[in-house]
């Protein structure tokens, strides 16, 4: 695309799924996600890059949904916390520690944090204290003083054989 | 404010030289690189740009190529992708570090050193130590490339010295020369690099006794742009760098050069009062630094 | 869990007071949660709120005339309509500060930066928010109101004209005899001036809502995340002519509100005007900015000329101060704060001659409402401050002084000076717990070896009391003529056709897990598996199940909510119980429920599940045993036993509950730059029978957590224009992961006498961190400068002016000796 537009024809795949969609260039990645999708499960809780509740992973790197234009992720693949859990419902070893360390109280966070989470696992398997903190600061949660995430996430670091 | 943008056209060219030509020729139109600080100026409705021309996926501004005193780092070159080049932690390591501060893991892998030296918040964290490490910034427009130092790049608040249908291209990191080392210690708001009130950068060549030969000292968030204690790096040439060597060249630096800023994080006298702590601060991890390459 | 099965026995412990997996977190964990912002209607409209750029200013006229005309654009409403379609909401206050005049925009003037001055409603959220850009206001700043002293001042701006003056409402608390008090005092410490700063606990999920109207039925279906829904249809009724019974409130999962979300009814109201002035649903999205700016904040107070008798060993005789709370530009939940905090007269402690004189006044500021830990943990802050300062004024001990003046065990239940009764609780050995898990004896111990270094050690204590479920009888305190007094929560518990068991409260949790240990209680009752026990997410009144309580604040929910359905599940036991004895003409009481059948006990044979006991009931009523009246579908209120409170004395128990939590910190000042960094952290707490431990301890690190942040980092500030400079996360610095340290806990469990079950309200944590970190800064600066740590909020910059202070300066704190 070499002229300027307002709207495009963007593809991507979101949690294994392709879709083809025309989006304004306006549109921001978490809006293009929740409401050209539907998509609700990744969640905004601000208007500053701050809270992190949307992140996702993008071309396997976390990334705020609300920090990229939806046209900036053409041809992109997306993993949003939808996909996160097996086919079959059975819960992912994050998903699962989550709730087994009561490391999350409203959840409205948590969709941003276990996308952070994965991707702190997936670059760094067996991170200390200080390496869960600094990987999860980009994601703000009110409710748990973020003593039950990181130990949510210390259970799986501590692991030898990491899956994630 | 909202997640919701005004009306903007895009254009994602395929090369530079495609996005040298739409920035001269586009109206009112603005590079868009990781988008970690213009995508919430968007948001803002303050300012901004009409057309966005996206140069993130630019292949020519991702190459980190390691010349003979010197790095050419893209100036599209992620925070992440710099925290985990084996050239730039070989021959300047303490960016590695600084970039590995910034803000979090989401940052970082959007954000770019292009971005955040053409953004030239104060409260950044690269303009202060690619000023002390005496960086250079290649910029090309419809008349071709320029080299600009670093102490000429950051002009003022979000003001670079890049002209209109400018763009930078590339950083030229000087390697670390032998017998040196570099110091970063920003005071950030609540501890989390998002946002620093005050961040001291320096770098240090010693002698091979030991004594200092070479020494850059600079702070933002003191200023309009980072500025280069000079009166204090003359203090400590040619000493040993002890820590009463130290309280005299501190003791020299010129308060008239500090005009900060008074906002919500910080007040100026505060400012004030902190330059000589995060500098100094600086300094000792340069040493520190500039010691232990000794001992290498 | 284990259920152990002997022969035809089956021997289980109760589901109740285990830590089991919460039922909620399956869906959260896979973003399947559905909050207000996930709701979408079929034609749905979206309104995007113009706010003012000022903190006080007239509004001379508004042009929506090019907005209008804007594409996309479906209607607008101004301040002007809003005064012909809305009466102005409901005052708590008496006269005169009733007569303030609240709508849900701006009307003549604004009064606060980010108050809505004109809704915009378009096809897209985009058009909307476009459409507003070209809405044209013009307004006349006004000088600006920013502190409560201020407020008081007679020559200053008055905010609400008709009123006459800033006051919301002025009372003077007085209990005891404080005068006597101090005429028996060795010693009065006089502290000038304590401030408790402005901060929010600012839910990651903004408010939302989505309004439809059916014009045929006269009916709004309100979508929506506030938290006491019952209260806003108080508030919106009548100010919007609509019956209560046509405001169908539908909550369902709610990201956070600690308070924050009971005052979103004003947002509600602007869409409830809209929905039906363009007949579609309309759908409002409120951005963390927004939230910032006109969302909701917490209490800012300020207590002047606080006077404390002592005498020379330690023992606290009484406290007189005066108290300014600044509730920002519009009451809404205020002025009940004026009498709230006074559930925890003297806190923690034995001394009871207590004198406020008490003034809530309006501010330039954004609205207040409640906020984790609402108007006690001032009042709290303010009683630990003292005793710190007292402490150190005359050379006491800080522990040996809280536990002299601490409420004793033995005294429990405990008469407070108004009237409140304390239920349960051991406050030294919570504080022992709390100091054990700091290593209180190995920091003093270092504080000590390090004295001159130049290294500064603190350690702070922060006691509290978590009151819980009110008695709204306490509002007749602030105004006589309110109809409001007791409290309750209703429960349904029943069958479904296929016996399925189906548990509804009026609730609105926010994370507290109200789903798991609602089905723990019902579990242990009918015989079941929690897994087997369905509990509705969120509030409904469709569901018919609400009081005008209704709603999760106050920690009350282990109380009220769970008392709630244990009444409905024991009046569902007794119907299948009487249902099953009737089948198999055995007593109701040789009846038992297990594994979801009801049995005669000691009969295998005799057992009919819960399935076939549905099916009588709901499909195949001609064999209902003779004479039985069963519905299998059971309703219970639960209302705890209070009464009204005796208004002129200002006395009367205005609480049911009484959790304690001990803080405890040390932490390291960095002497060049005034940073404080957290070297350990502990919090005991007692909240009396657990029913869930790991989630009683969740709200603990919470509550921690947002105090910790709110001490050093966070702080919603406004320029002497009523600008407000930190509207969003990057001035408002939200505690982050890296800021806060491992949280250690534990818990002893005192029962409450007086809960159904022995728990108690707990959640608010009283703010027990600004406490504790203060207190350690206290102790800081006591081996410096003895600056007296005088504000709540501390951040670097303010710490390092405190180490720096002149010796000789006024420090604000004064020790008299009483030659009486």
């Amino acid at each position: 695309m070499t002229e300027p537009a307002k709207s495009k024809t963007i593809r991507v795949t979101v949690d294994g799924i392709e879709y083809t969609r025309d989006v304004e260039a306006r549109t921001l990645l978490v809006r293009f996600i929740r409401e050209a999708l539907n998509h609700t499960g990744t969640h905004f809780g601000c208007d500053t890059g701050h809270c992190g509740s949307c992140s996702v992973i993008v071309d396997g790197k976390v990334v705020k949904s609300c920090m990229v234009l939806a046209v900036q992720a053409d041809g992109a693949d997306i993993e949003t916390v939808e996909g996160l859990a097996n086919p079959d419902g059975s819960l992912h070893p994050i998903q699962q520690a989550f709730s087994q360390y009561h490391a999350l109280q409203c959840g409205f966070c948590t969709p941003g944090v276990l996308m952070a989470a994965k991707y702190l696992l997936e670059t760094n398997p067996h991170p200390n204290e200080e390496e869960i903190r600094r990987g999860i600061k980009g994601n703000l949660c009110r409710c748990t003083g973020y003593v039950n995430i990181v130990r949510a996430i210390q259970s799986l670091a501590n692991e030898e054989e990491v899956r994630v | 404010m909202a997640l919701l943008l005004r009306e903007l056209e895009y254009v994602r060219p395929d090369s530079l030289e495609d996005a040298v030509r739409l920035l001269s020729e586009l109206p009112d139109a603005g590079l868009l690189a990781g988008g970690q600080s213009l995508i919430n100026v968007l948001k803002m409705r303050i300012g901004g740009y009409s057309t966005l021309i996206d140069i993130s996926r630019l292949r020519e501004l991702k190459a980190i190529e390691v010349g003979e005193k010197s790095l050419r780092v893209g100036a599209g070159v992620t925070y992440d992708e710099l925290m985990h080049s084996m050239e730039v932690s070989l021959h300047r390591p303490t960016l590695v570090d600084v970039v590995g501060r910034i803000a979090d893991p989401q940052v970082r892998n959007r954000g770019t050193l292009g971005g955040n030296c053409c953004y030239n918040d104060p409260t950044c964290h690269l303009p202060p130590i690619l000023t002390a490490i005496g960086t250079v910034f290649e910029a090309r427009g419809s008349h071709g490339t320029r080299m600009i130092p670093a102490s000429e790049f950051f002009v003022s608040y979000y003001q670079t010295s890049l002209g209109p249908g400018e763009m930078l291209v590339a950083l030229h990191v000087p390697k670390l020369k032998s017998r040196s080392g570099d110091g970063f210690v920003p005071l950030s708001v609540g501890g989390t690099d998002v946002l620093n009130i005050i961040a001291g950068a320096a770098t240090v060549t010693l002698a091979e006794e030991g004594g200092i030969e070479e020494v850059v000292i600079v702070v933002t968030g003191a200023s309009e742009r980072p500025i280069r204690l000079e009166s204090v790096e003359e203090g400590l040439k040619g000493t040993a760098g002890q820590p009463d060597d130290a309280d005299r060249a501190f003791s020299l630096l010129d308060l008239a050069l500090l005009d900060p800023p008074d906002d919500v994080h910080a007040s100026a006298e505060y400012r004030r009062d902190m330059v000589p702590v995060f500098t100094r601060r600086a300094l000792e991890q340069a040493m520190k630094n500039a010691r232990r390459g000794i001992h290498d | 869990m284990s259920q152990t099965l002997t022969e035809d026995k089956v021997s289980i412990k109760t589901w109740s007071g285990q830590s089991i997996p919460r039922k909620e977190d399956g869906r959260l964990v896979k973003g399947q949660g559905r909050f207000a912002d996930d709701i979408r209607r079929h034609h749905e409209a979206h309104v995007y709120l113009l706010r003012s750029p000022y903190g006080h200013a007239r509004i001379r006229a508004v042009d929506v005339s090019a907005a209008e005309a804007a594409p996309g654009v479906i209607a607008t409403l101004t301040g002007a309509e809003v005064h012909f379609l809305q009466k102005p909401f409901m005052q708590i206050a008496p006269l005169p500060g009733g007569y303030i005049e609240d709508y849900c925009l701006a009307v003549d003037k604004v009064r606060f930066m980010g108050e809505p001055v004109v809704a915009v409603l378009a096809e897209t959220a985009e058009a909307a928010r476009d459409a507003a850009d070209l809405v044209e206001v013009d307004y006349e700043p006004l000088p600006a109101l920013i502190t409560g002293e201020d407020a008081l001042k007679d020559d200053g701006p008055v905010l609400h004209g008709k009123v006459g003056s800033n006051v919301v409402w002025h009372g003077l608390y007085d209990w005891g005899s404080i005068d006597e008090a101090k005429r028996k005092a060795d010693k009065i410490v006089k502290i000038d001036r304590l401030h408790f700063h402005r901060f929010t606990s600012t839910p990651i999920e903004c408010n939302a809502a989505v309004v439809e109207y059916y014009p045929g039925s006269e009916e709004y279906t309100i979508w929506c995340n506030n938290t006491m829904p019952q209260f806003a249809a108080m508030f919106m009724g009548p100010a919007l002519g609509i019956p209560t019974d046509r405001m169908h409130f539908i909550t369902q999962d709610i990201g956070g509100s600690f308070g924050n979300k009971i005052t979103n009814y004003v947002y509600i109201a602007i869409c409830a005007i809209l929905a039906k002035k363009s007949g579609r649903p309309v759908r409002w999205t409120e951005y963390r900015t927004d939230h910032i700016l006109g969302g909701s904040h917490g209490n800012e107070r300020t207590f002047l000329d606080i006077e404390v008798p002592v005498k020379n060993d330690g023992t606290i005789l009484g406290i007189d101060a005066r108290a300014i709370d600044d509730c920002g530009a519009y009451p809404r939940y205020e002025p009940l704060g004026s009498v709230i905090w006074s559930q925890v007269v003297p806190g923690a402690y034995q001394f009871r001659n207590v004198r406020v004189d008490y003034t809530q006044v309006v501010t330039n500021k954004c609205p207040v409402g409640p906020n984790r830990g609402y108007s006690r943990l001032q009042h709290l802050w303010m009683l630990e401050r003292v005793i710190d300062i007292v402490a150190h004024e005359l050379n006491l001990d800080a522990v040996a002084i809280r536990k002299q003046n601490y409420i004793q065990p033995e005294q429990m239940p405990y008469e407070t000076p108004n009237g409140c009764v304390y239920d349960s609780g051991d406050y030294p050995r919570c504080l022992d717990l709390a100091l054990d898990l700091i290593h209180y004896d190995h920091w003093r111990q270092r504080q000590r070896e390090l004295s001159g270094t130049g290294k500064l050690i603190g350690i702070g204590i922060g006691s509290t009391l978590d009151s819980g479920t009110n008695n709204f009888g306490q509002a007749r305190i602030i105004n006589h003529d309110l109809p409001f007094s007791g409290n309750g929560e209703v429960s349904n518990v029943k069958l479904d056709l296929y016996g399925e068991v189906v548990v509804t409260i009026g609730t609105t949790p926010q994370g507290q897990g109200h789903e798991t240990t609602a089905a723990q209680v019902v579990a242990d009752l009918l015989g079941l598996h929690p897994d087997q026990v369905r509990v509705l997410i969120g509030h409904d009144n469709g569901r018919n199940v609400y009081t005008g309580f209704s709603g999760t604040y106050a920690s009350q929910f282990a109380v009220t909510g769970l008392g709630a359905v244990r009444g409905a599940a024991l009046k569902l036991k007794n119907e299948i119980e009487l249902l099953a004895a009737g089948i198999f003409g055995a007593a109701p009481d040789a009846i038992e429920l297990v594994d979801g059948t009801a049995r005669v006990k000691g009969k295998a044979e005799m057992a009919i599940p819960f399935i076939g006991l549905a099916n009588i009931v709901f499909a195949n009523n001609a064999t209902i045993p003779d004479g039985l009246d069963v519905s299998l579908n059971c309703t219970y209120t639960y209302r705890p036993s209070f009464k009204i409170p005796d208004v002129e004395r200002k006395f009367g128990n205005l609480t049911l509950t009484y959790a304690t939590q001990i803080h405890a910190c040390v932490i390291e000042v960095d002497e060049a730059t005034g940073e404080t960094k957290i070297l350990e952290y502990g919090a005991a707490d007692d909240s009396g029978t657990l029913i869930h431990p790991q989630i009683v301890e969740g709200q603990v690190h919470g509550a921690a957590g947002l105090g910790i942040g709110a001490a050093l980092y966070e702080a919603l500030e406004y320029d002497a224009e009523g600008q407000m400079i930190s509207p969003n996360f990057y001035a408002y610095k939200a505690v982050t992961a890296v800021d806060v340290p491992m949280i250690k806990t534990a818990a002893i469990e005192s029962p409450s006498p007086f809960s159904p079950n022995g728990a108690k309200g707990m959640g608010e944590g009283g703010g027990a961190p600004l406490h504790a970190i203060c207190s350690a800064l206290q102790d800081v600066m006591y081996q410096r400068t003895r600056a007296i740590v005088s504000d709540s909020y501390n951040p670097a910059e303010r710490v390092y002016r405190l180490l720096r202070q002149s010796e000789t300066a006024n420090r604000g704190v004064h020790v008299i000796e009483n030659r009486a």
